[in-house]
C-alpha cells in the first residue's frame, strides 16, 4: 500500500476527501497525506483536469474548519484564510490604504467565482501566475499567518497612505489579466508588485529602486518600466506572446501610477 | 389580422427561462448507460496494438467497441471518414474505441484501462506542410474513395477537393497597360462554434430499430449516415430532436450518434453520450483556417478588369463539409462586385488536425474579410474614394456574377444608401490617446435551399398540427416564424398551430436547419401544405354554406363569404363537417431548389454553380484602437440587411444582434492555434475568448424588404448572414484608425500592435507565390470548356 | 472511491444523495436530484450556466465540490425561495424582450442577476455588463438580456424606494 499512486487517474471521482473540523485535525491529516492539497473554495483543484494535471488521490477540505473566516480592518487588517474575495472586497471597501486589495478582490474572476475563491486558496495556488490578489498583498507588505504548513490568514499593518490595483484584460473582464500592477504608496516611496507577467507574481523591486524617491509621475514610471521589462522572464500563453506582456506592462504601470498620484 | 410581419414572442421562451426545457444533454432513460470515447493522443501514426481487455474486465462496463463495428465511410463530397480509427490515426482526438458502462465514473475508469501502442509518424500540421511536393499522403487510399456527388472534380494527394472559376481572358486583362494591379494576402484562423450545449445524444435499440434523441441540426442526415456508418438499413434508424442548445453549424453533420447507437444495440440498454467542453475544444468542426491571395487589375475609370484568386481551406484530417464549401468562394470572395474577367482556384487541403466544418456563413466570413480588405487596399493604394468605388462596382440589376449568373435588383446600392441613414454622431466617446476609425463591408450570401417536406393536420377543434423535420436550434424560426406562415395561410392564430418535434418517423425528408434555409425551405413546404389543406377546407365550407369555394375566404378562425361576413362558419365547424363526410383534413407540401442558370463552363468542381436566392448585406462600424496595447473597442455598429420579407422583425433583429456578436468574437478575440504536435492549444473558455456582455455594442439595423425571392411571401434566410461582414467591417475600421493594413484574423491586440507598426504592409504568403496556373490541379482549360 | 450518502438541503428539501470524491455540485444536482435546470456549459466556471444559490450566494456549481455543501442551503432556478418574485419578473422581461434564443445560459443568468439585484450589487444600468462577465451567451449578443435586467432592476429599485419613503 505504501506505493499507492499519489494522483487519481479517475478524475474527481477518485479523490478521497477528508473533512477536518479544526486546524489541528487538518495538520494531522496533512501529516498522514503529505501530497494531499488543502481545498477551500475548490475553484483551483476542481480545474486540475483542464490544466492537464491529475487530481490528487487525497484532498483535505477546509470549509468545515472553524476560526478561519475572520475579517477585520480595525487597526490592523486581519483576514482569515477562508474569507472569500467578495467578503474581502466588502470589508476593505473605502479604506484608501487597502484599495489595491479592494480592487483586486472585486475585479478578479467573476461575481460567482468571487464568492467561492478564498484568500487561503489564492495564496496556496502557487502555480497561479495570473493571481490578482497576490500582487495586491505583496504591495501592501502583507504578512502570511501560518499554523504548521497551513495558511490561516494574513495580517496587514495599515501604515500606508494609498494603493491601487490595475489589471489589463482584453475583454470587459472575466479572464486572467494580460498584466496586472499593484502599487502602494508608503512614505516617499512606492511598493510595486506585478502579476500575470512572470511565472509567479512578485514585487518589482528593480522598478521600486529605480523610482527611488523621485517624482512619481506616470510618464517617468512608464519610462523606467520600459527600461527594465527586458529583464523580466515573461510567460507566453496561447495567443499571448511573452513579448506582448513586456510591451504593455509599462503602460499598466503608468495607469496605476496615475491613479495613485 | 394577419400574423405576417408581426414581432410575436416565442412560445418556448418561458420554459427555457425557467430551466424546464429538456435538451438532449438532459435526457435520462430507464437503465441508461453512460458512454465515452477513447481518443488518439497523437496526430498521425499507426496503431500497432490495441488492448481493450482490461477495460472489458471492469464490472459494470457493458460494451467496448472498435473499428470493425463501424464499417461504413462517411463524407459530404467524398467518403473518406471511418467513424473509429482503423489502424491509422490522423488527428489528436480521433476516436479509437467507444464504450458504455453503468456510470460516468466507470466510463472514466474503463477509458483509463485501454492500452494502445502507436508507431508515431511526423504529422502534417499546416497546409504548407501538406502541400509540399514531397509530403506524405494523409490518405494513401484517396484514389479509391467514392465521390458522393455528381460533380467532375480534380483532386490529388493531400488536396481533397478543388473548385475553379474561369471567365474571360484574364491574362489579357492583367497584361493591359492601362490597368493597375493590387495584391492582398490574407490568413485566418479557426473559429469554434462553442454552442453552450455540446454535442449530445441518447440512443436506444428496440424492436430491431435504433431510436436516437440527439442535439442536431440535421435529423435526416443523422438517420441516413448513422445507417451507412453502421452498415444497416436507414429505415432502421429513427431520429428525434429535442430543443437544441445552439448549433451554429457544428451540428450540421452526424457526430456522436453512431457510437451511441452501436453501443445501444450491443447492450440492449439506452446509452447516453455527451461531449465535454474539452472534447468540443479539441474536436469541434470549427470554421476552417484558410489562406487567400487576391489580385486585381483596376482600370483608369475604377472598374475591375480582372480578378484572380487562390484559396486554401484546411479541412483537417477528413474532408467533411469542405468539398461543398469550396463552392462558396466563387459566390462570396468573387461576389459583391462586377468582374470583367475572373479566375479562382479553391482547394480543401487535408492536414493532421481535427476536421473542420460548417459555422454560420462558413467561408463567407473570411471571404468577405479578404475581399473587403482587398477593396480597401485597392482604394487606398490607388487613391480612389471608397464609397464611390463600392457604389460603382457592386452587383446590380443585370450584373453578371463570377460564374455567369444574372443578378436581379440593385439591392447592394439600396443597402449602401440605407446604411448611411443609420450613421450617427452620438456614439461612445473615444478614450484619450485612442485612434478612431470607420469601416464598411459589403457582402453577398445565399439561402441554402434544397428539399423540405411538411404535413398539416387541420383538427376539428380548429387547431393545426404542423409536422416537419424542422429543429428548433434557438433562432425561433421553427417554433415561431413557420407557424406564423401557416397561420397566415389558414386564417387562424399562430398559437393554434401546434409544432411537432422533429422526428424522422413522422415527417418527410429535410436537409436540415442551417444555411439560412429554415424559414425559406421548410417555410415554403409548410406554406404549400397550408394552401393544400385550405383548399380542402374551403371546398367543404362551400358544401356547407352552399356556395362556390371561389367566393370564400378564411380569416380570424372563420371561413366566410367574401363581402358577406355574416355568412360564415368557424374553421372548427368546417373541419368537423369535413372529417365526418370526407375524412380528416390533411395537407401536404414539398419544396426544393428551382435551380438558377449560370454560364456553361465557368464553374468546375462546384456543387452550386449559381445562387438561387442571393442575400445582400452591408455592415459599418466605428472603432477606437489603443495604440499602446492594441486593444480595439467597437464604438457603434450598424447593419442594413436584405431580408426579402420580414416574417417576424424582432426575431430577425435578435439574429442580427447575436450574429454580430459572434462576428466580433471572430474578428477580435476567438483565436485557435495549433501546436506543432497537431493539438489545439486552447483547451476551454479560459483561453478561448468568447465575447462577453461588455464587449458587444447595441447593433442598429435596417431591414430591406422587396428583393426577389421565391421563399414564402418573399422571405429570405435572415439568421445566418448577420455574422458574415463583421470581421471585414471591423478590419477596415482598424485599418482606417491605424493607417496601416491588417491581414490576419483574429485581430487580437498583439496583431493590431504589429499592424500599427506596418508589419502587414508587405504581408505575403510565400507558398501562394508564383503563377496562378501552378496552383491548379489538372488542365484548367479542359475543366472549363467554352463553346 | 465509494460514494458517501450526504444530506443536502436542495430547494428546501433535505435529501440523502450519494456523492463520490470531489464530484461537483452541478453533477450531483443533475444526476442525483434530476435538476436539469442546472446546465453545464464549460465545467470551468467561465460560462455561468450552472449558477445556483448556496446559502443565498450565487456560485458556479460546476466547481463546487458537492461534499462541501453538506449543511448548507442549495437553491436552483426551480425553487428560488425569497428570490422567487424577482426571478419571475426577470423571466417575464427576458421573454417579453425576446432575449431567449437557445436557452442554455438563461437559467444561470436568471439566478445570478436576481441574486445580485437583491443584494444591491447592481445599482445602475452600468453595473450590469460587468456583473455578466461570468455569463456566456452564444446566441443573443447580450443587448436584450442587459435591457431586461435593467428594467427589473429599475422596477425593483423603485419599489424599494417607495417602501422606504412610505
Amino acid at each position: 500500500m505504501g506505493a499507492t499512486a499519489a494522483v487519481s487517474d479517475r478524475g474527481v471521482f477518485g479523490v478521497e476527501v477528508h473533512r477536518p473540523r479544526t486546524v489541528d485535525e487538518a495538520l494531522h491529516l496533512r501529516g498522514q497525506h503529505p501530497d494531499a492539497p488543502y481545498v477551500a473554495g475548490g475553484t483551483w483543484v476542481m480545474r486540475a483536469p483542464q490544466r492537464g494535471e491529475a487530481l490528487p488521490a487525497h484532498a483535505i477540505l477546509l470549509n468545515g474548519v472553524a476560526g478561519l473566516d475572520h475579517a477585520s480592518i480595525d487597526g490592523t487588517c486581519e483576514l482569515g484564510a477562508l474569507v472569500t474575495l467578495a467578503h474581502i472586497a466588502a470589508v476593505t471597501r473605502g479604506a484608501g490604504d487597502l484599495q489595491a486589495l479592494t480592487e483586486a478582490s472585486s475585479l478578479a474572476a467573476t461575481p460567482a467565482l468571487r464568492r467561492m475563491i478564498t484568500l487561503g486558496g489564492s495564496l496556496a495556488a502557487d502555480a497561479f501566475w495570473a493571481s490578482d490578489i497576490v500582487p495586491a498583498l505583496l504591495c501592501l507588505d502583507a504578512e502570511i499567518v501560518r499554523q504548521g504548513d497551513l495558511i490561516t490568514g494574513v495580517r496587514i499593518s495599515r501604515t500606508g497612505k494609498a494603493s491601487c490595483h490595475e489589471r489589463l484584460t482584453w475583454r470587459s473582464g472575466g479572464e486572467y489579466s494580460v498584466a496586472s500592477v499593484s502599487i502602494a504608496r508608503a512614505g516617499d516611496s512606492l511598493r510595486i508588485a506585478i502579476g500575470s507577467v512572470e511565472a509567479c507574481p512578485r514585487r518589482w523591486t528593480e522598478l521600486e529602486d529605480a523610482a527611488g524617491s523621485g517624482p512619481m509621475t506616470p510618464e517617468r514610471l512608464r519610462d523606467l518600466a520600459r527600461s527594465l521589462v527586458d529583464d523580466l522572464d515573461a510567460v507566453s500563453a496561447p495567443g499571448i506572446p511573452a513579448d506582448y506582456r513586456r510591451t504593455v506592462l509599462p503602460e499598466v504601470v503608468a495607469r496605476a501610477t496615475a491613479r495613485i498620484a | 389580422m394577419t400574423a405576417l410581419g408581426v414581432s410575436m414572442r416565442r412560445r418556448d421562451a418561458a420554459d427555457k427561462a425557467a430551466g424546464r426545457t429538456v435538451f438532449a444533454s438532459d435526457i435520462v432513460r430507464p437503465r441508461m448507460l453512460h458512454a465515452g470515447l477513447f481518443r488518439s493522443p497523437i496526430a498521425r501514426g499507426r496503431i500497432t496494438a490495441l488492448d481493450v481487455s482490461a477495460a472489458e474486465a471492469i464490472p459494470g462496463v457493458r460494451a467496448v467497441l472498435t473499428a470493425e463495428h463501424f464499417p461504413g465511410l462517411y463524407g459530404v463530397g467524398i467518403a473518406d471518414h471511418r467513424w473509429l480509427a482503423d489502424g491509422q490515426v490522423r488527428y489528436v482526438g480521433e476516436p479509437i474505441v467507444a464504450l458504455a458502462a453503468d456510470s460516468p465514473e466507470l466510463v472514466e475508469a474503463a477509458l483509463n484501462a485501454i492500452r494502445v501502442t502507436f508507431e508515431a509518424q511526423e504529422p502534417l500540421v499546416t497546409m504548407d506542410q501538406a502541400l509540399a511536393p514531397d509530403a506524405p499522403l494523409i490518405h494513401p487510399d484517396w484514389p479509391d474513395y467514392k465521390v458522393l456527388v455528381d460533380v467532375d472534380v480534380e483532386r490529388a494527394s493531400n488536396v481533397s477537393w478543388q473548385a475553379t472559376v474561369l471567365r474571360g481572358d484574364v491574362d489579357a486583362a492583367f497584361a493591359r497597360d492601362d490597368v493597375r494591379i493590387v495584391t492582398t494576402d490574407i490568413r485566418v484562423g479557426r473559429q469554434n462554434q462553442a454552442s453552450l450545449e455540446p454535442r449530445a445524444c441518447v440512443a436506444t435499440y428496440r424492436d430491431g430499430r435504433f431510436v436516437i434523441e440527439t442535439s442536431t441540426q440535421v435529423p435526416w442526415a443523422v438517420r441516413n449516415w448513422t445507417a451507412t456508418i453502421l452498415g444497416v438499413d436507414p429505415a432502421q434508424v429513427r431520429v428525434i430532436v429535442p430543443p437544441v442548445g445552439g448549433g451554429f453549424g457544428m451540428k450540421f453533420e452526424v457526430s456522436l450518434e453512431p457510437y451511441a447507437a452501436a453501443l445501444a444495440r450491443a447492450t440492449g440498454q439506452s446509452v447516453r453520450l455527451v461531449n465535454t467542453r474539452a472534447d468540443e475544444m479539441a474536436t469541434a468542426l470549427c470554421r476552417e483556417n484558410a489562406e487567400i491571395r487576391l489580385r486585381s487589375a483596376i482600370t483608369p475609370d475604377g472598374r475591375i478588369a480582372a480578378r484572380e484568386g487562390i484559396v486554401l481551406m484546411d479541412c483537417g484530417a477528413y474532408s467533411g463539409e469542405q468539398p461543398f464549401l469550396t463552392t462558396m468562394s466563387a459566390h462570396t470572395l468573387f461576389g459583391n462586385y462586377e468582374l470583367q474577367t475572373a479566375r479562382l482556384v479553391t482547394q480543401a487541403v487535408y492536414t493532421n488536425t481535427a476536421p473542420t466544418g460548417a459555422f454560420r456563413a462558413c467561408n463567407g466570413t473570411y471571404s468577405t474579410f479578404a475581399l473587403e480588405r482587398h477593396t480597401h487596399d485597392i482604394c487606398t493604394q490607388l487613391g480612389l474614394d471608397h464609397d464611390e468605388f463600392r457604389a460603382a462596382n457592386v452587383l446590380r440589376d443585370g450584373s453578371i456574377g463570377s460564374t455567369g449568373q444574372l443578378f436581379e435588383g440593385s439591392v447592394h446600392n439600396e443597402l449602401l444608401e440605407m446604411i448611411t441613414e443609420l450613421r450617427t454622431s452620438d456614439g461612445v466617446e473615444v478614450p484619450d490617446g485612442w485612434l478612431r476609425g470607420t469601416g464598411q463591408a459589403v457582402g453577398t450570401w445565399f439561402v441554402f435551399v434544397g428539399p423540405s417536406a411538411a404535413t398539416i393536420n387541420l383538427n376539428t377543434d380548429g387547431s393545426a398540427t404542423l409536422v416537419t423535420a424542422g429543429v428548433e436550434i434557438g433562432s425561433g424560426s421553427t417554433v415561431q416564424a413557420i407557424p406564423q406562415i401557416v397561420a397566415t395561410e389558414l386564417g387562424i392564430s399562430p398559437e393554434s398551430v401546434v409544432v411537432m418535434q422533429a422526428d424522422t418517423d413522422a415527417s418527410g425528408y429535410d436537409v436540415g436547419v442551417g444555411g439560412g434555409r429554415n424559414t425559406v425551405s421548410l417555410g415554403a413546404a409548410a406554406q404549400e401544405a397550408a394552401i393544400d389543406v385550405r383548399t380542402k377546407l374551403l371546398d367543404a365550407a362551400a358544401e356547407m354554406i352552399e356556395c362556390s369555394a371561389h367566393d370564400l375566404e378564411v380569416r380570424d378562425g372563420r371561413v366566410r363569404v367574401i363581402g358577406d361576413p355574416a355568412m360564415s362558419r368557424t374553421v372548427a365547424e368546417v373541419a368537423t363537417y369535413a372529417q365526418a363526410r370526407r375524412g380528416p383534413l390533411i395537407g401536404n407540401g414539398a419544396f426544393t431548389a428551382r435551380g438558377t442558370e449560370c454560364l456553361p463552363g465557368c464553374a468546375a468542381g462546384h456543387m452550386i454553380d449559381a445562387l438561387d436566392i442571393p442575400i445582400f448585406t452591408v455592415h459599418e462600424c466605428d472603432v477606437a484602437v489603443d495604440p499602446t496595447t492594441g486593444m480595439v473597442r467597437v464604438l457603434s455598429y450598424r447593419v442594413a440587411q436584405d431580408v426579402g420579407r420580414a416574417i417576424n422583425p424582432d426575431a430577425i433583429r435578435g439574429q442580427i444582434q447575436g450574429g454580430v456578436a459572434q462576428g466580433l468574437g471572430y474578428a477580435l478575440m476567438e483565436e485557435i492555434s495549433i501546436a506543432p504536435d497537431g493539438s489545439i492549444e486552447q483547451k476551454g473558455f479560459g483561453d478561448y475568448r468568447l465575447p462577453l456582455a461588455g464587449d458587444v455594442p447595441v447593433v442598429v439595423s435596417a431591414l430591406h424588404e422587396g428583393a426577389p425571392s421565391y421563399g414564402p411571401f418573399g422571405a429570405k434566410g435572415a439568421g445566418e448572414i448577420p455574422i458574415m461582414n463583421v470581421a471585414a467591417a471591423v478590419g477596415n475600421a482598424i485599418a482606417d484608425a491605424i493607417g496601416e493594413p491588417i491581414n490576419e484574423l483574429p485581430m487580437t491586440p498583439p496583431r493590431v500592435l504589429m499592424a500599427a507598426s506596418g508589419a502587414y504592409r508587405d504581408f505575403s504568403l510565400l507558398h501562394l507565390d508564383g503563377d496562378w496556373h501552378a496552383h491548379v490541379l489538372g488542365d484548367i482549360d479542359a475543366q472549363h470548356p467554352r463553346g | 472511491m465509494k460514494p458517501e450518502l450526504v444530506a443536502l438541503d436542495v430547494n428546501g428539501d433535505v435529501r440523502y444523495v450519494p456523492i463520490t470524491g470531489l464530484q461537483s455540485l452541478a453533477d450531483v444536482l443533475r444526476q442525483e436530484v434530476h435538476l436539469t435546470s442546472v446546465k453545464v456549459g464549460c465545467a470551468e466556471g467561465y460560462c455561468g450556466s450552472c449558477t445556483v444559490l448556496l446559502d443565498g450566494e450565487p456560485v458556479v456549481s460546476c466547481l463546487m465540490p458537492a461534499i462541501a455543501c453538506e449543511g448548507r442551503e442549495v437553491r436552483t432556478v426551480d425553487e428560488p425561495g425569497e428570490l422567487s418574485g424577482l426571478q419571475a419578473d426577470l423571466q417575464r422581461e427576458l421573454c417579453e424582450s425576446d432575449a431567449v434564443q437557445c436557452g442554455m445560459c438563461i437559467p444561470g443568468i436568471v439566478t445570478l442577476m436576481s441574486a445580485l439585484i437583491h443584494q444591491g450589487e447592481i445599482r445602475s444600468a452600468a453595473d450590469i455588463s460587468p456583473a455578466l462577465v461570468g455569463s456566456i451567451c452564444r446566441c443573443s449578443g447580450y443587448a436584450r438580456i442587459v435591457d431586461a435586467v435593467e428594467r427589473v432592476r429599475a422596477a425593483h429599485a423603485g419599489a424599494l424606494h417607495r417602501e422606504g419613503s412610505s
